[in-house]
């Protein structure tokens, strides 16, 4: 009989985080090992979620969206790779994820008394990331980020890492049950089940080593009513299409085409190599 | 408007301390003579690594070295800082002689008196997370 897991859990990002660890040993120091390492993956997500909180004025977010329209902006490593990515999954999806739709979000009801609702303006085509200086800057006033499409990926693939350095073989992290990590494989199976959605027949994926991220517009209303993903394309909230999932070996990534696919209805040509999309979307 | 490390020092330590509640102090801080005020920081665990994040917001400081005696933790956060030097101790720091003004020290409390020390022989500016005791006689040095 496999020993009972250890499962770990916190609160950010305005969700649920959750790591389940199953202890491979009864030995009392491995379970030791586990939890502080666990412990410190969850720590890392609580790290992220101060950094890319766009409703705390002092978050790093907070502090961009305040700056870089007047000066760059510099940034860690870390911090300058997820802006890269973003801006990789903003190209690649023509525009349909974008992480410069803050003033959209806000005016469908996803806005915080300390960040006001103004006009902006929508398009990564304002962020200008310099690779030599690590930095990010704005080229036109009114750009407002929201990483809300990424930010809970991201976190994720850090505390997986975090994870695997402390050697941990096997584990399911999820945030909010949306963005989910599996390292190697549960004791008692060949991969981690998940289930897409939580009808008594949702699709279940089964998966082992990679990411799962899935998008449903219809998933979340802000108080106005609005779905919680925009189109940044049209410039609305998006069509209620049913839930979609990415897979694929960064939760970032996944999380950035789960948001993108729903905007688009379809898979394009530009899907990254090495991602999957399972649900029902047809393939350019 | 312009000042000395010291100041700048002064200026920079009480904002770490409100940046939560004033993000716009930022732009108060005062140019410093000469560019930016070259600064290391002794210490990369999560306080070492939080007041790196707060000073990289801050245009008149560059972190220009980083110490950690973990090797590991060492090479991670070097790997995320611009151009930072990285030593293994802050004895390494102080004597490579690379024009560290100021030394921020985000090591275990019981560490913070001989580095203090050490800095002020080397006459670098240092700030310690806590305060040492008034009367004790490391203070009074």
């Amino acid at each position: 009989v496999n020993p009972e897991p250890l499962r770990l859990a916190c609160d950010a990002m305005g969700t649920r985080f959750e790591l389940v660890l199953p202890a491979l040993s009864e030995r009392s120091e491995s379970k030791r090992d586990l939890r502080a390492a666990g412990e410190a993956a969850l720590e890392e997500i609580g790290r992220w979620h101060q950094l890319l909180n766009r409703f705390t004025p002092d978050s790093l977010v907070s502090h961009i969206n305040r700056t870089a329209a007047f000066r760059p902006v510099r940034l860690e490593r870390d911090t300058f790779a997820l802006f890269r990515t973003a801006v990789e999954a903003w190209r690649a999806s023509q525009g349909a994820f974008d992480i410069t739709v803050a003033p959209l979000m806000a005016d469908n009801g996803f806005a915080d008394s300390s960040v006001p609702a103004r006009g902006g303006r929508i398009g990564s085509d304002a962020l200008v990331l310099d690779e030599r200086d690590w930095t990010i800057r704005f080229n036109a006033e009114g750009t407002s980020l929201d990483l809300g499409g990424i930010a809970k990926g991201h976190a994720l693939d850090c505390a997986n890492a975090i994870l695997r350095d402390a050697g941990v073989t096997s584990a399911l992290l999820h945030g909010g049950t949306s963005s989910v990590i599996a390292i190697g494989t549960p004791p008692d199976d060949s991969g981690w089940r998940v289930a897409i959605g939580s009808a008594v027949d949702a699709p279940v994926v089964m998966i082992r080593d990679e990411a799962l991220s899935v998008s449903d517009a219809a998933s979340q209303t802000s108080l106005t009513g609005h779905h919680h993903i925009v189109d940044p394309l049209l410039q609305l909230p998006a069509q209620d299409r049913g839930a979609v999932a990415v897979t694929g070996p960064s939760a970032a990534v996944a999380e950035a085409w789960s948001t993108a696919l729903v905007v688009l209805g379809r898979v394009p040509l530009a899907f990254p190599a090495g991602y999957q999309c399972v649900g029902h979307l047809v393939s350019a | 408007m312009s000042t000395d490390r010291r100041q700048f020092m002064t200026h920079t330590l009480g904002a770490l301390a409100g940046l939560a509640i004033v993000p716009e102090s930022y732009e108060l801080f005062p140019a410093v003579q000469g560019g930016p005020l070259r600064v290391g920081i002794v210490g990369t665990g999560r306080q070492g690594r939080a007041i790196v994040t707060e000073l990289q917001k801050i245009d008149q400081v560059q972190i220009a070295a980083l110490c950690d005696t973990s090797a590991a933790r060492l090479k991670t956060a070097a790997e995320r800082v611009k151009d930072a030097a990285a030593y293994p101790d802050h004895g390494a720091l102080l004597a490579a002689g690379s024009d560290i003004k100021a030394v921020i020290i985000a090591t275990p409390t019981h560490t913070h008196r001989g580095i203090v020390l050490d800095c002020l022989r080397r006459a670098v500016t240092s700030s310690a997370k806590r305060r040492l005791p008034r009367r004790s006689k490391i203070a009074r040095r």
